[in-house]
């Protein structure tokens, strides 16, 4: 059961973790895709949706390469850091942010799409410089669409699994989480431990996605 | 002290060049049909949008030229839309403290604004409970408490009965004449710029353009005005006289038979 509790921490970690870092660098991009209209858009709103469609093995496998230390990005991980990225936390969080990256930008985008520029002209018609039109105006009024985002990001990580087998490996504290625990318990038909976590995921991700939804409804309805 | 403009705007629905100056006092009227840009061309003024080729300067400032094009918050433009666009997650108040706090040193105060322009009782609701004409009220409010140093109005009071429209035009004209805020003012009515504005461009359908004494020019154009204008009808005209001055109405008056098809007094 510790291994299991072990599990449960670093999976909370990594999900919170990897849902910080999207809630900061995520808006930049979703404002960028909203309303940016260089022909390139389209590209790089095809690179933000990849993980959706794209086996996480795939995406594990050119992580695994990128950070192995034959490769560039490796190397300069490397001569910085000390230590290789694979089978790393550290490499289990750069996997989680950009596989987890369109479940924070699209709700992101719709939102500041949603939005519009109305209330943006107003504002600056008013003298609001950028930092206050974002404080002010744009988080206000798209909180819904940040609210989304962040418990998308957040449920979707913790369900983490292909990539992490790919590149993070089965390392207890450092890259076990949950849905891989899970697995092991399964091929050592230990199915009573598969059931306390396989429920417990299933049951924290509906009640997580519940409340989210129930106050979404509830600002609907003010 | 003017604002100056030499510019030309090109769209698919029209074809505007002007050069006009605007006196940096009182209040001028853009009066012409729809469609020929109005609003275009407040919100170039604004800094909203950029003409294609163009000029603007206010007060010897360059606003607009080849190499400059300040931005809107550096103009210190105000604008009432003809949407209101209050934010709608703010009371009314927060609002116009929103507005009052861009200002270092603000001299207006919200009480005065808001009983002035008949707005006091809504303070607390959220703006998006309003009617369209109290969103409009608010947000002329809200303007002018940004203290801009010009202020630009496109259609505000479309949304109001008759009797806000007078109060509300009454409030406008003595606060530009306080607070020596110039004001360029875009109606479709002839009777509001009669009571508001000074000077007048008349944007025509041919693209032309005229500039002058407001007055003079909505009586030498009445047939245009006939044609363009909301014909304000009999009970209106009784309405609008009852809240005018003795000297407005005798302006009015003059120009009574421009828009009255039969006056009945």
């Amino acid at each position: 059961m510790s291994s299991d509790l072990t599990a449960l921490f670093l999976t909370l970690k990594l999900a919170l973790l990897t849902t910080v870092v999207l809630l900061i660098i995520g808006p930049f991009i979703a404002w960028w895709l909203a309303k940016s209209q260089s022909k390139f858009r389209p590209f790089f709103e095809a690179l933000v949706a990849l993980p959706l469609v794209l086996p996480p093995t795939v995406l594990g496998f050119y992580l695994l390469l990128a950070f192995s230390p034959n490769y560039l990005p490796g190397q300069l991980w490397q001569s910085i850091a000390g230590s290789s990225l694979a089978f790393s936390f550290g490499g289990l969080l750069i996997g989680s942010i950009i596989y987890s990256l369109p479940f924070v930008v699209q709700p992101l985008q719709a939102g500041f799409v949603t939005l519009g520029n109305k209330e943006l002209e107003a504002a600056d018609t008013l003298g609001l410089n950028r930092w206050r039109k974002i404080i002010h105006i744009i988080v206000p009024m798209t909180k819904r669409s940040f609210m989304l985002a962040a418990v998308m990001g957040f449920a979707h990580t913790l369900g983490e699994f292909g990539v992490v087998l790919m590149i993070g490996g089965n390392i207890p504290g450092e890259t076990q989480v949950l849905a891989i625990s899970l697995f092991e318990h399964v091929e050592a038909l230990e199915y009573q431990q598969a059931h306390n976590i396989a429920a417990g995921l299933l049951v924290s991700s509906l009640v997580m996605l519940f409340v989210i939804y129930s106050v979404l409804q509830k600002q609907d309805h003010r | 002290m003017s604002l100056v403009l030499d510019f030309h705007y090109q769209t698919s629905a029209f074809d505007l060049t002007l050069q006009c100056q605007f006196p940096a006092q009182g209040i001028s009227g853009i009066f012409g049909p729809s469609g020929v840009g109005k609003t275009t061309l407040l919100r170039c003024i604004a800094g909203l949008e950029r003409p294609r080729f163009g000029a603007i300067s206010f007060n010897n400032q360059v606003w607009l030229s080849n190499k400059v094009n300040v931005t809107t918050q550096v103009r210190q433009v105000g604008f009432v839309f003809q949407d209101s666009r209050l934010f709608p997650h703010l009371s009314v108040l927060q609002n116009l403290r929103l507005a009052q706090q861009q200002v270092t040193n603000p001299t207006l105060s919200i009480e005065k604004l808001s009983q002035d322009f008949d707005i006091s009782t809504w303070l607390s609701q959220s703006a998006n409970k309003l009617s369209a004409g109290q969103q409009q009220r608010v947000a002329i409010v809200r303007s002018l408490l940004a203290e801009p140093t010009l202020l630009l109005l496109d259609e505000p009071l479309a949304a109001l009965d008759k009797q806000s429209k007078s109060k509300v035009m009454r409030h406008l004209k003595a606060h530009s004449e306080t607070q020596q805020l110039p004001m360029i003012y875009v109606s479709h009515s002839a009777l509001e710029i009669a009571q508001l504005c000074d000077q007048l461009l008349l944007l025509k359908h041919d693209g032309s353009t005229e500039f002058g004494c407001a007055t003079a020019l909505l009586t030498k154009h009445r047939q245009i005005l006939e044609q363009v204008s909301i014909v304000d009808n009999n009970e209106a005209h009784h309405q609008i006289t009852l809240a005018l001055s003795p000297q407005q109405y005798q302006q009015y008056k003059a120009l009574g038979h421009l828009f009255i098809s039969s006056d009945k007094e």
